[in-house]
C-alpha cells in the first residue's frame, strides 16, 4: 500500500542492466534536496542549496567511512519534473556492484527502493503524463514483475527463497503459538513457555542474518560473467585455463597441487567479456592455507555463473568416488555446470567416462572439442543470461531490504521478550517482519495463521 | 397447502392491513433489539417484528457475554448507545477481567449471565423504547419495488410498508436442528423456522450458503456431585461492561469446572457413527474454534481429557450448561457420556445437545454499512451474514439499525474503520472477504489492537456515535468529564519533576504506577482524578511508543483509503487489469483502494491500475 504515498522518497537504478558506460540511479521525493545531502558532498554547496532550475551538480558520495566516489547529480527543485516532484539522477560509472553500493547508502538514509512502475504511477498522479502512457508502463508490471521476483530470488542464492520460507514458516508458528496464548485464554491448552520462545526468536534472527549475509555476497554481482574451473588436484584446470585464455598464465605442472591459489584471467568468450578462475584443488587437509583456498574457492563456486567441473580420465578407484561425490556437490552449488573430462589422450582414449558432457584431450591447442568446449560453454552462460531476464537492481535491492526490516524487527522482538513485555507486544513486531517476508514470497499470513491455531490447538470452550 | 395458496395468491389481493414505518427490523434476538433501538434513537419510527414476543433478547447457545475481542465489542457497542452493556452489567451473575496478566490492550471482560433476567431486561427497554413498536409476527415475504425494500408481508395477509428493512433471522432460515439420527426443523429448540424468508431472499436473487453450528446438553445442577469438581469463583473487583455503570453490586456465583476422560472418549469413538456430522447427515462447515466433542475427540486423539466448564444459567433456576461439550450425538449416548464424568455421575440432562444447519447470505453481497448491494434499503445483521456471537450480532445490529434510519433522513452512513473499533474490523472482513466458517471475532484479525482496547471505546466510539445522534446527553457528558480528566492528568505529569525527571517519565518505568507517582507528587492526588481516568492516562503513557507506531500504520494507510472508488465503477471497461481481479473487484465493489487490497488475490499492480482509471474519470466516461 506504500504505492501511494508520495510523500516518501524513493530510488532505483535507471539505466540499463549490465556493463555500460554510465549508470543511474533515479531519486524522487519532496524533500530530496535535503536528504541527498546525508551522503552527497556537492562542489559547490551554496548551488545546490539555491538552486531553482534544473541543473547539474558535480560532487562526491560517500560510500562507506574513507571511500567515497566522483558523481554528477542532476537536480530537479521543484514540481517541475518527470515524476511532478522534487527529483535528482545521480550519473556514475556503469558499474552494477557501483549502482548496487549506491542504492543501498540511499536506503541507509531512508530512502526507500522504488517499487516497478512506481516512478510513472507518480508522474500520472501528478498530471505530468497521461493515461495512456501511464498504462504501457504499468500494465507489463504484472506478468514482468513476478518473473523478476523469481530471478531475483534464484540470484539471491541457491535455495535463498527456500530458506526464506522455512523461516517465515517458523515466525509463523511462534506467532500462532503467542496468538493462541492471546486469544484463547479461557481454553484448555498448554501455552509455550517464555524460555522457549525466547529461543525460537534467536533462532530465527540468526537465519536471517545468514540469509542477509549470503544475499549480500551473491549481490556483489559482475557485469563480467564468471566461468571457474573445479576439479581434484591435478585434473587439468590450469592447462585448460591457458588452453582458453590462449596464454600461459598459470604454472602447469604435473605435480598435484600445484596452483595453490586460485588464478584469473580475462578473456573473450563467444564475443562476450569472461573471467575465468582457475582454483586450487579440491582436496581436502589441515593445511591452514589449503584451508582459506578451499572456502574462497568455494565462494567462487557459488558466485560463478558457469561452473565447469574437470574430471581427468585416468583415477584410481578411491579418486573417482571422491570425484563423483565432489562433482554433484558443486553442481547443487553452482548455477550453470558442465562436467568435462580431461586429458583423454593419456590414458586409453577410448574409454568414455560416465556423467561426462564433454571430452577434451590436452595435445593440440586448436582441436575441435576444444571447439566443442567452447561452443558449450557460450551456450550456457547465454542461458543463463537469459534466466537472469536483464533483472538485477531493483528487485533483489527490495528483497535486501526485507530481509534487512524483518530483521531489525526481529531484533526488537527479541528486546520485548527479554524485557518480559507482554506476548501482543512480540506478536507486533512478528507481523512486521512477516508481512515484509510474505510480501516478498507472495503469500498473505493472516489466513494461515488462523489455521495454524485451530490445527494445533484443541480450540472450543 | 394452506399457506402455500395463500402466498400464490397474496401477490393479487389487497393486504386486509397495511401498517406504515419508517424502518421495519424483522427478528428480535441480539443484532434486532440493537437495530431496533439504534434507529428508533435515530428518530426513525421503527416497527421490531418477531415470531415470538416471549423470546425477544433470548440467549439461545451459552448464558455468557463478552470473552477475549468480544468483550472489547461489547464495550464498543455501548460506546455507541447500544444495549447490551448496560443489559449485562444488571443482569450478570459472575464478572471475570480476563487476560489480567498481559497489556491493557488484551484485557477482556467476561460475565456470566441470568439468561432468563437478561432476556427480560432487553424485552423491557424494547417495549419501553420511545419510537419503537414491538409485534409479534410471522413475516413470509419481503416487499420489493423497482430495487428498493418497501416493506414485508406476514402471515394473516396483512402488509407492513417502509423505507428500510432489517432482517436479522439468526439461525432460523431453513433451520434443521440434528440430535443423532433424528431431525427436526427449527433455529432453537422447541421453536421453528422462517422457511419462506429464505424463499423470498433466493427468488430475490441472493446467494445463500449452509453453516452449521452446535450446542451442548443442559444438566440440572441439583443432580450434580459439586464436591468433586473445582470452583472457579467471580473476580473481587468486578468490572462493569457500560461506561454509564458505576459499580457492579450484586453477588456472584461460581462457575465449576471438571473433564473429560478416556472412558467418555471410548463412547464417543464407538458411536461416531451415529453423529450427523461423521454419518453424512449433516455436510454443511461448522466453525473451528468451537468444535463438538465428536470432533474434539477424532481431531486431538492423542489429548485423553478435555475441560467441562459448568456454568450456572442464573439465580432462579438449577439448569446449568456444559461449555465445551457441544454434540450432536444421539440422546442415548449423550446420557451415557455425562455419567462417566466426574461429578455428573447421577447428573440429569434437562436439555439435549443439538446442531443446527442454517442458510446464511455470504456477506461480499454487503456495503459496509450492511445494507445489501441488489436491493436498497434492505439491510443485513447478525447470524445472517454467516457470524456467530451474540457480541458480532448485537454490533451488526446496531450498525444496520442506524444506517437505516441514516439513509432515510439523508445523512452521511456510519462506517467505521478498521482502526476505530473490532467492529469496524468486523464489518471489513466481511464484506471485504466474506466467510467460509461462522465468522467469530478474535484480538488477531485486528491490525491495530493495541489502540482497540476495552479501556477506551468511548473515546474511540462516542464521539463519532454522537455526530450521528445516537447517544444520550448523560453519555456524552460523562465523556467530556473523562476527557477533561485525562488532560489534566497529561498536563501535570508533563509538567511536573521528581528528582529531575518528569513525571511522565517515571511513569513509563515498568515498576511505578500511577500510585507510586502520587507518592512523588501528592498534588496529583489532589487532582481528584477518577481512577478511569487515572488508568487511560497511564496507559497512554506507558505505551505512548507503540500507540504511536500504530498511528504511523494508519496514517499510511488513510492515503489509499482517501483515493475513493465510485460505486458506479466498471472495471470491465480495464483492458490492462487481471481477468481474476476484474471478477473479484466487480463482486466485492471496494469503497476504496485500501478495502480493495485487502481483497485477497489483489496485486499492487492491480491497485496501480485502479489507481489510475479513478484519478481520471473524465478520461473513462469517454470511452
Amino acid at each position: 500500500m506504500t504505492l501511494f504515498d508520495l510523500d516518501e522518497t524513493i530510488a532505483a537504478p535507471a539505466s540499463p542492466p549490465g556493463a555500460s558506460l554510465r549508470g543511474m540511479l533515479r531519486i524522487s521525493g519532496p524533500d530530496v534536496r535535503r536528504q541527498l545531502l546525508s551522503v552527497f558532498q556537492p562542489d559547490d554547496l551554496d548551488h545546490w542549496k539555491s538552486a531553482t532550475r534544473p541543473m547539474l551538480h558535480q560532487g562526491r558520495i560517500s560510500l562507506a567511512d574513507d571511500l567515497s566516489c566522483p558523481v554528477t547529480v542532476g537536480l530537479w527543485p521543484t514540481s517541475r519534473s518527470y515524476t511532478g516532484q522534487p527529483m535528482a539522477e545521480i550519473y556514475t560509472l556503469g558499474s552494477q556492484p557501483l549502482l548496487e553500493r549506491l542504492l543501498s547508502v540511499l536506503n541507509e538514509q531512508g530512502i526507500r527502493t522504488a517499487q516497478k512502475g512506481e516512478f510513472t504511477l507518480r508522474a500520472f498522479l501528478n498530471g505530468r503524463i497521461d493515461l495512456v502512457q501511464a498504462e504501457a508502463v504499468l500494465g507489463v508490471i504484472d506478468s514482468e514483475s513476478e518473473r523478476e521476483l523469481q530471478t531475483a530470488l534464484d540470484q539471491l542464492g541457491g535455495g535463498l527463497s527456500h530458506r526464506m520460507a522455512e523461516i517465515r514458516v517458523d515466525l509463523l508458528e511462534l506467532l500462532a503459538d503467542l496468538e493462541a496464548g492471546l486469544d484463547f485464554v479461557e481454553e484448555d491448552i498448554e501455552f509455550v513457555p517464555h524460555e522457549n520462545v525466547l529461543q525460537r526468536l534467536r533462532t530465527a534472527l540468526t537465519a536471517l542474518m545468514q540469509l542477509r549475509e549470503l544475499s549480500q555476497q551473491r549481490l556483489r554481482s559482475e557485469t563480467r560473467r564468471k566461468v571457474v574451473l573445479a576439479g581434484l588436484p591435478n585434473a587439468g584446470k590450469s592447462t585448460l585455463l591457458n588452453r582458453l585464455a590462449d596464454q600461459e598464465v598459470a604454472l602447469v605442472s604435473e605435480i598435484s597441487g600445484t596452483t595453490r591459489d586460485y588464478l584469473a584471467v580475462e578473456c573473450q568468450l563467444g564475443g562476450q567479456p569472461v573471467l575465468l578462475v582457475d582454483t586450487a584443488g579440491w582436496e581436502l587437509n589441515d593445511d591452514p592455507i589449503m584451508k582459506s583456498a578451499q572456502s574462497f574457492r568455494e565462494e567462487q563456486i557459488r558466485q560463478a555463473d558457469l561452473v565447469v567441473w574437470c574430471t581427468p580420465h585416468a583415477l584410481s578407484e578411491s579418486e573417482r568416488q571422491t570425484d563423483t561425490e565432489q562433482a554433484s556437490y558443486c553442481r547443487e552449488q553452482s548455477r550453470q555446470f558442465l562436467h568435462l573430462g580431461t586429458k583423454s589422450d593419456l590414458e586409453s582414449p577410448e574409454t568414455i567416462l560416465p556423467n561426462v558432457d564433454l571430452s577434451i584431450s590436452t595435445l593440440e591447442k586448436q582441436d575441435e572439442s576444444l571447439h566443442r568446449l567452447l561452443n558449450r560453454m557460450t551456450t550456457l552462460l547465454d542461458d543463463e543470461s537469459a534466466e537472469e531476464g536483464g533483472m538485477i537492481g531493483t528487485t533483489s535491492a527490495r528483497c535486501r531490504e526485507t530481509i534487512r526490516d524483518a530483521e531489525a524487527a526481529l531484533h526488537r522482538a527479541l528486546e520485548a521478550a527479554e524485557t518480559s513485555e507482554g506476548d501482543e507486544f512480540i506478536a507486533l513486531e512478528l507481523r512486521a517482519a512477516l508481512e515484509g517476508l510474505g510480501q516478498v514470497l507472495g503469500v498473505i499470513h493472516t489466513d494461515d495463521l488462523l489455521d495454524r491455531i485451530f490445527s494445533k490447538f484443541c480450540i472450543g470452550k | 397447502m394452506s399457506r402455500f395458496i395463500c402466498l400464490v395468491t397474496s401477490f393479487y389481493l389487497m393486504p386486509t392491513s397495511t401498517y406504515q414505518y419508517d424502518v421495519i427490523v424483522i427478528g428480535a434476538g441480539h443484532a434486532g433489539t440493537e437495530a431496533a433501538s439504534a434507529a428508533a434513537r435515530l428518530g426513525a419510527k421503527t416497527a421490531l417484528l418477531t415470531m415470538n414476543c416471549d423470546t425477544i433478547g433470548q440467549m439461545s447457545c451459552n448464558p455468557a457475554i463478552g470473552g477475549v475481542a468480544k468483550g472489547q465489542i461489547v464495550r464498543e457497542i455501548d460506546a455507541l448507545g447500544g444495549l447490551m452493556g448496560r443489559v449485562i452489567d444488571e443482569t450478570g451473575i459472575q464478572f471475570r477481567m480476563l487476560n489480567i496478566t498481559k497489556g491493557p490492550a488484551m484485557h477482556s471482560p467476561r460475565a456470566q449471565a441470568d439468561k432468563k433476567a437478561y432476556q427480560f431486561l432487553v424485552k423491557q427497554i424494547i417495549e419501553e423504547h420511545e419510537n419503537l413498536t414491538v409485534k409479534q409476527e410471522m413475516v413470509e415475504q419481503l416487499l420489493v419495488e423497482e430495487g428498493r425494500a418497501v416493506g414485508v408481508r406476514v402471515r394473516g395477509d396483512a402488509e407492513y410498508r417502509a423505507q428500510a428493512v432489517v432482517l436479522t433471522t439468526g439461525t432460523f432460515l431453513k433451520a434443521i436442528m440434528h440430535t443423532g439420527e433424528s431431525k427436526a426443523s427449527g433455529g432453537r429448540a422447541g421453536e421453528g423456522t422462517t422457511g419462506t424468508i429464505s424463499d423470498s431472499l433466493h427468488q430475490l436473487g441472493f446467494e445463500l450458503e449452509r453453516f452449521k453450528t452446535g450446542t451442548p446438553a443442559r444438566l440440572n445442577g441439583r443432580t450434580i456431585d459439586f464436591s468433586q469438581l473445582s470452583e472457579q469463583p467471580g473476580d473481587d473487583n468486578p468490572q462493569p461492561f457500560s461506561y454509564l455503570t458505576d459499580k457492579i453490586t450484586q453477588s456472584q456465583i461460581s462457575c465449576w469446572l471438571t473433564d473429560t476422560n478416556e472412558k467418555v472418549h471410548d463412547l464417543i469413538r464407538e458411536n461416531l457413527h451415529r453423529a450427523p456430522m461423521y454419518s453424512g447427515q449433516i455436510d454443511s462447515r461448522g466453525p473451528r474454534y468451537c468444535p463438538s466433542i465428536e470432533d474434539k475427540v477424532v481431531r486431538f486423539a492423542e489429548r485423553n481429557s478435555h475441560h467441562i466448564f459448568l456454568e450456572p444459567e442464573g439465580y432462579n433456576t438449577q439448569e446449568i450448561y456444559c461449555n465445551g461439550i457441544s454434540t450432536s450425538l444421539p440422546r442415548d449416548v449423550q446420557d451415557a457420556m455425562i455419567k462417566l464424568v466426574p461429578g455428573l455421575e447421577k447428573a440429569e440432562i434437562m436439555r439435549y445437545g443439538y446442531a443446527v444447519e442454517y442458510d446464511f447470505a455470504p456477506p461480499t453481497q454487503l456495503h459496509a454499512t450492511l445494507e445489501t448491494k441488489k436491493i436498497s434499503g434492505l439491510y443485513f445483521a447478525g447470524q445472517i451474514n454467516g457470524t456467530t456471537g451474540y457480541e458480532e450480532a448485537g454490533g451488526q445490529g446496531l450498525l444496520a439499525g442506524a444506517n437505516a434510519a441514516l439513509k432515510i433522513a439523508g445523512k452521511e452512513p456510519l462506517i467505521l474503520d478498521r482502526n476505530d473499533a473490532y467492529l469496524g474490523v468486523l464489518i471489513d472482513d466481511l464484506v471485504t472477504k466474506g466467510v467460509d466458517e461462522p465468522y467469530r471475532m478474535f484480538t488477531s484479525r485486528a491490525e491495530y489492537r493495541l489502540l482497540l482496547r476495552q479501556d477506551n471505546a468511548d473515546r474511540r466510539l462516542t464521539p463519532i456515535a454522537d455526530t450521528c445522534g445516537l447517544i444520550s446527553d448523560k453519555r456524552r457528558q460523562n465523556l467530556a468529564r473523562h476527557e477533561a480528566d485525562i488532560s489534566r492528568a497529561t498536563k501535570f505529569l508533563n509538567e511536573t519533576r521528581h528528582e529531575g525527571t518528569l513525571l511522565a517519565d517515571w511513569l513509563k518505568r515498568p515498576e511505578i504506577d500511577w500510585d507510586a507517582v502520587c507518592e512523588f507528587a501528592p498534588e496529583l492526588a489532589a487532582l481528584d482524578i477518577s481512577p478511569r481516568a487515572a488508568e487511560q492516562t497511564v496507559v497512554e503513557i506507558k505505551y505512548a511508543g507503540y500507540i504511536a507506531r500504530q498511528h504511523t500504520e494508519i496514517e499510511k494507510q488513510q492515503k489509499a483509503q482517501s483515493l475513493k472508488i465510485p460505486d458506479w465503477f466498471d472495471y470491465g471497461q480495464l483492458t490492462q487489469l487481471r481477468k481474476e481481479a476484474q471478477e473479484k473487484l466487480s463482486r466485492i465493489k471496494p469503497r476504496d483502494i485500501a478495502q480493495a487490497g485487502r481483497i485477497s488475490g489483489i496485486t499492487p499492480a492491480d491497485l496501480a491500475i485502479v489507481t489510475l482509471h479513478i484519478q481520471n474519470p473524465g478520461k473513462l466516461s469517454k470511452s
